[in-house]
């Protein structure tokens, strides 16, 4: 049992935000946000994610305009939806596109960072002052504003503070004031706070660079990954001020999100991915100098399930509730969700999914009914995540069943088609057989809500669930029932509903399932059945 | 990791025994086995796995013919091949489908397991002396006339029974086996337990109270039925194995079915039901393990080509007292993880072996994609005898949905790629992108595998399919990261190639180079294929 902590409430109650985010230009005028509103109503989502952008608010310095905001608040209104929106100022992925002109054409006043060979990068530097304050003075502007005409309604539930921060052509700011940072010691603070967590991706660091005591530099502590570490530090400080800030006007739950640095590639900070952003082995820095960022969020795009899980591993953690404000939407959520605690999901770029008739694409046919599956299953996930009664099922390459270990049952889910059964003669007459390929579209997923003992609930697609008491083997092992039957003989089954809850999260059956829609087929379930929910008895 | 135990030699040297398994049927004629030996040429392999019928060598009791034993040996030496027999005698897949007719047809006094409703099933009871005494004494005969006939060593081991077990049944509830089932459980399995004090066996000890005296219920539960007829089939075996060895000490192992689920038929992954209850299988691998110190190792059959399960069971089965070794597998991708990752010692492939040869001769197509799996690991076998267990061989295997794979080598970074050169995606935006096509899963057949091998810094072994590997040397991060050198060209300017051949090994297990690559054919990353051999690079600073 884990205490997950809900990060996201509407009216004070636990929210689970599921949707996506627009395309980056979509957040100018109502116009063009408009067809992301529609998508994510397409989506059976409850929440937009979109950018509100520096240098529309702040065209002239201390001159605001926040008409886009407004909008924006206005749209998700009419929709019914809530808003998650994303400060894109000083960082965004890796540089610095969206600061204002007056910010952009004075680089002696604000500095950016300088690489190896002397050249000014794309980036606003994270150890000049003046960038510091003039974000931090926009973002509490904004925030105000939200005060003034959002309080009330509380369409925004969340703010992200920057976009993939880091540095993009350099593993950290070669300039004068951040190389004399990089030659003095590191903090005292960050030292006793890795002395004392004893373990992790950070500590690993500094031991294999020899664990030296506090004192010592950069380098000397942390090794060829020093730069990227003092890039870290630096930055997850510049955030959490600008953040502070913010709060301190309108107390949202705020988070940063991050490049991953497990890219298929060389994996290299500063050229595969942002340097300084929070990443997996920079984390910890972000956890320990950023305390008024509710979460740290990874954008975890792998589809292949080892690279999402490994992600989810690592940023699932009791200080850090696991969201994921950019992802692919594929299967792989449905186990987040189960086995990570998951918050909350968002898909990036939902303009994409539609066509120009605003129909769905085929192509992302199977992505849309993963956030039905899961829009549908909103209240179990918000009573059971963390409860060990929720179980995910994904159809891996190759796998054609999957066994669920349930309480006091044992579940297997199958794939696909009924398979034939294998019926082997010899090798002249079996010669060319061969497995058939799945396609992801078709691909089995969903989850196993067990909420008693014999009150099981099932959302998903491509699949059919057998339960089976788990028995004592005299009783098991009778050769009479091992056989085809067992399903029917083992499974005593009351009743199968397909239903969804209401408002007030009550189950409200719509239909009844019997007689040969039960009868040996499994507990099969797709996204227009809403949530099927199974009473058995013994 | 910790270097192999290699098991398998010949001439006193180790040896990879590479190949497949015949069907079960083509072991009774010289003319029915032909094709088997003909496939394993095809596959580029070095060993048949076949079988030896009890029922077919002992006909009558005490009456051994050994003539179909002579025509395996001829054509194994015919074919320039090893072989591997299986015994198929008191279990084949946990029936006693190959005991001889005066065995199947005399339950009184061979008797077989009973099942919790008082039914005979088609499975002989380890409890009965008369059935290990009647098996012990055929296998010795089988040894010892391979000893007399075989010097040359053509027959490298001998499987002991195949896939044994109970079907319809956890255990026998037979008198003589619910006697023993109803006393106290042996001190000697009580103290192993004790000592391992961990692992899966241990955990359901645990789990049922972790009492240290009582009958087998008492201390197991619910398991109680599967851990007692593993303790009695790992003894029945050894006993087999022991009086083998006495007369012709070659190496023997058991195989198992595996309790992880394979298809939706044993779904469950209850014993006796989905699986035969008292095999090796995972849970009770360390009770199989204690009891069988005649055996060289418990050999799991890898039927299934999920990558995640195929590793799972390999972590299992590869263990300081019990080496890696996969008697019938097909050609999954994992077969090379399993090598690089997990020391296997040997592979054969399983299931309708024959069939991989077309009427002419040559590979049927639709078998291609295993045989160039099989001729890829055939030649390398000289580097994976010499580097498994130095951390020296990487795995190169293209899951689901992964474009390429990260190598943290020594002194480089490598990356092996698998997109096939499409044009690099420059999104303008959504009213203009084409929707990316959805992703469909790969062809198997297109799938990138292969083997990387760093024998030292600068030396690099590649063999694999559809896969290119580019290298990077590890620097300071001011030169690796330079924003100068990140770019296009970075190939050129960090990655230093002295050379790069195609070639192969001599019997002396040095490297021939059949061929030279340079120019345009390794700008573009160093590629591989089944028929280009074993391609080495040679790095320079």
């Amino acid at each position: 049992m884990t205490d997950i902590k809900r990060v996201f409430t509407v009216d004070g109650h636990p929210f689970f935000p599921l949707g996506g985010q627009s395309c980056n230009s979509s957040g100018y005028n109502e116009k063009e946000s408009e067809r992301a509103f529609e998508v994510i109503k397409l989506l059976h989502g409850n929440t937009l994610e979109i950018p509100v952008y520096w240098d529309q608010v702040e065209p002239v310095e201390g001159k605001y305009d926040f008409t886009a905001v407004d909008a924006l608040l206005a749209s998700a209104r009419r929709h019914e939806l809530k808003l998650i929106l994303l400060w894109f100022a000083t960082w965004k992925n890796g540089n610095m596109d969206y600061v204002p002109a007056w910010v952009k054409t004075n680089p002696k006043r604000f500095k950016r960072v300088i690489s190896q060979n002397g050249k000014d990068i794309w980036n606003l530097s994270s150890h000049c002052k003046t960038n510091l304050e003039a974000d931090k003075k926009a973002f509490a502007a904004l925030c105000k504003h939200l005060k003034a005409k959002d309080n009330a309604d509380r369409t925004v539930i969340s703010l992200q503070v920057q976009n993939e921060p880091g540095i993009i052509g350099s593993d950290r700011d070669y300039g004068p004031e951040a190389q004399a940072v990089f030659d003095s010691p590191v903090p005292a603070a960050l030292v006793a706070a890795m002395k004392k967590k004893g373990t992790g991706f950070v500590y690993d660091i500094w031991q294999k660079a020899g664990g030296k005591k506090s004192g010592g530099t950069w380098p000397e502590l942390f090794g060829w990954e020093a730069g990227e570490l003092m890039s870290a530090w630096s930055i997850a400080g510049y955030i959490d001020a600008i953040a502070e800030a913010g709060k301190a006007v309108y107390d949202l739950p705020m988070f940063v999100n991050v490049w991953m640095m497990e890219q298929p590639w060389w994996s290299l900070p500063g050229e595969s991915y942002p340097s300084g952003g929070a990443v997996t082995k920079a984390l910890d820095i972000y956890k320990w100098c950023a305390p008024h960022l509710d979460l740290i969020a990874p954008d975890n795009y792998p589809d292949d399930s080892r690279g999402y899980e490994y992600n989810a591993i690592n940023y699932s953690r009791d200080d850090n509730p696991y969201f994921t404000p950019e992802s692919a939407g594929d299967q792989n959520m449905f186990r987040g969700i189960a086995d990570y605690n998951l918050i909350g999901n968002f898909f990036f770029g939902v303009e994409y999914i539609v066509d120009e008739n605003c129909q769905v694409r085929p192509e992302y046919q199977a992505l849309v009914e993963n956030f039905h599956c899961i829009s549908s299953a909103i209240p179990l996930l918000l009573k059971y995540q963390g409860t060990g009664k929720i179980h995910a099922f994904i159809q891996e390459f190759k796998l054609l069943a999957q066994r669920v270990d349930l309480d006091g049952w044992l579940g297997v889910v199958e794939f696909g088609e009924k398979p034939t059964r294998w019926a082997g003669k010899d090798w002249r007459h079996n010669a060319g057989w061969v497995w058939k390929e799945q396609t992801d579209l078709k691909r089995g997923r969903g989850l196993i809500i067990q909420a008693a003992e014999h009150e099981f609930y099932l959302v998903g697609t491509g699949c059919r669930v057998f339960l089976r008491r788990a028995p004592t083997p005299e009783k098991m092992q009778a050769p009479a029932l091992v056989s085809d039957w067992a399903t029917k003989i083992f499974g005593y089954i009351v009743s199968v509903d397909e239903g969804h809850f209401d408002k007030k999260g009550k189950y409200v059956a719509d239909r009844r399932r019997n007689g040969d829609e039960i009868f040996r087929r499994g507990l099969w379930v797709e996204p227009d059945n809403g949530v099927l929910r199974v009473i058995t008895c013994d | 990791m910790t270097l192999p135990k290699r098991i398998f030699t010949v001439n006193g040297k180790p040896f990879f025994p590479l190949g497949g398994q015949s069907s079960t049927s083509s072991a009774y004629s010289s003319s029915e086995i032909e094709p088997a030996f003909k496939a394993v040429n095809l596959l580029h392999g070095n060993t048949l796995l076949t079988d030896v019928y009890w029922e077919h060598i002992e006909p009558e009791e005490g009456k051994f013919d050994f003539t179909m034993v002579d025509d395996l040996i001829a054509g194994a030496r015919n074919h320039g091949l090893k072989l591997i027999l299986l015994w198929f005698a008191t279990w084949k897949n946990a029936t006693m489908d190959y005991a001889p007719d005066w065995v199947k047809t005399n339950p009184d006094r061979f008797r077989r397991v009973i099942s919790p409703t008082g039914k005979d099933l088609w499975t002989l009871s380890p409890f009965c002396e008369a059935n290990l005494e009647a098996d012990k004494k055929a296998f010795t005969a089988l040894c010892k006339y391979l000893k007399t006939k075989d010097t040359e060593r053509t027959v490298i081991a001998l499987q002991v029974e195949n896939e044994p077990g109970i079907f319809g049944s956890n255990r026998d509830y037979g008198p003589v086996a619910q006697a023993m089932f109803d006393s106290a459980v042996p001190a000697k399995l009580v103290t192993a337990l004790k000592k391992a004090g961990k692992g899966q066996a241990w955990d359901l000890w645990q789990q049922a109270g972790g009492k240290t005296s009582g009958n087998w219920t008492d201390l197991f539960g619910w398991q109680a039925g599967e851990f007692f007829s593993a303790w009695a089939v790992a003894r029945y075996i050894d006993s087999v194995a022991e009086a083998g060895r006495a007369v012709y000490d070659i190496p023997m192992y058991m195989n198992v079915w595996l309790m992880e689920v394979r298809r939706g038929d044993s779904r469950w992954m209850l014993p006796g039901e989905s699986y035969p209850s008292g095999g090796g299988v995972t849970k009770v691998l360390d009770i199989t393990r204690w009891f069988t110190p005649h055996l060289a190792l418990i050999a799991p059959d890898i039927k299934f080509y999920n990558l995640r399960a195929f590793e799972e069971v390999c972590a299992s089965y590869s263990r300081e007292d019990n080496p890696l070794f996969l008697p019938e597998t097909p050609p999954a991708l994992s077969l090379f993880r399993a090598i690089a990752d997990y020391n296997l010692l040997g592979y054969s492939r399983m299931y309708l072996l024959e069939s991989i040869v077309a009427p002419d001769g040559s590979v049927r197509p639709g078998s291609q994609m295993g045989v160039d799996t099989i001729r890829c690991v055939a030649s390398a076998i000289p580097l994976i005898l010499k580097y498994q267990g130095t951390g020296r061989i990487y795995a190169v295997v293209q899951e689901d949905d992964i474009d390429a794979q990260r190598f943290d080598m020594e002194g480089y970074l490598g990356v092996a790629s698998f997109a096939t050169g499409h044009a690099p995606h420059i999104p303008k935006d959504y009213r203009h992108d084409t929707p990316e096509e959805a992703k469909q899963i790969q062809n198997e057949l297109e799938r990138g595998r292969g083997l990387i091998v760093q024998a030292s810094r600068n030396e690099f072994y590649l063999v694999g399919v559809n896969y290119r590997v580019f290298l990077r040397p590890k620097l300071s991060p001011e030169k690796m990261l330079d924003a100068t050198f990140v770019a296009e060209g970075w190939l050129t300017k960090l990655t230093h190639h002295l050379r790069v051949d195609e070639g192969h090994f001599d019997e002396n297990d040095q490297f021939v180079v059949d061929r030279r690559r340079n120019g345009d054919v390794i700008n573009g990353g160093i590629w591989v294929a089944p028929d280009v051999g074993v391609v080495r690079v040679l790095m320079c600073d």
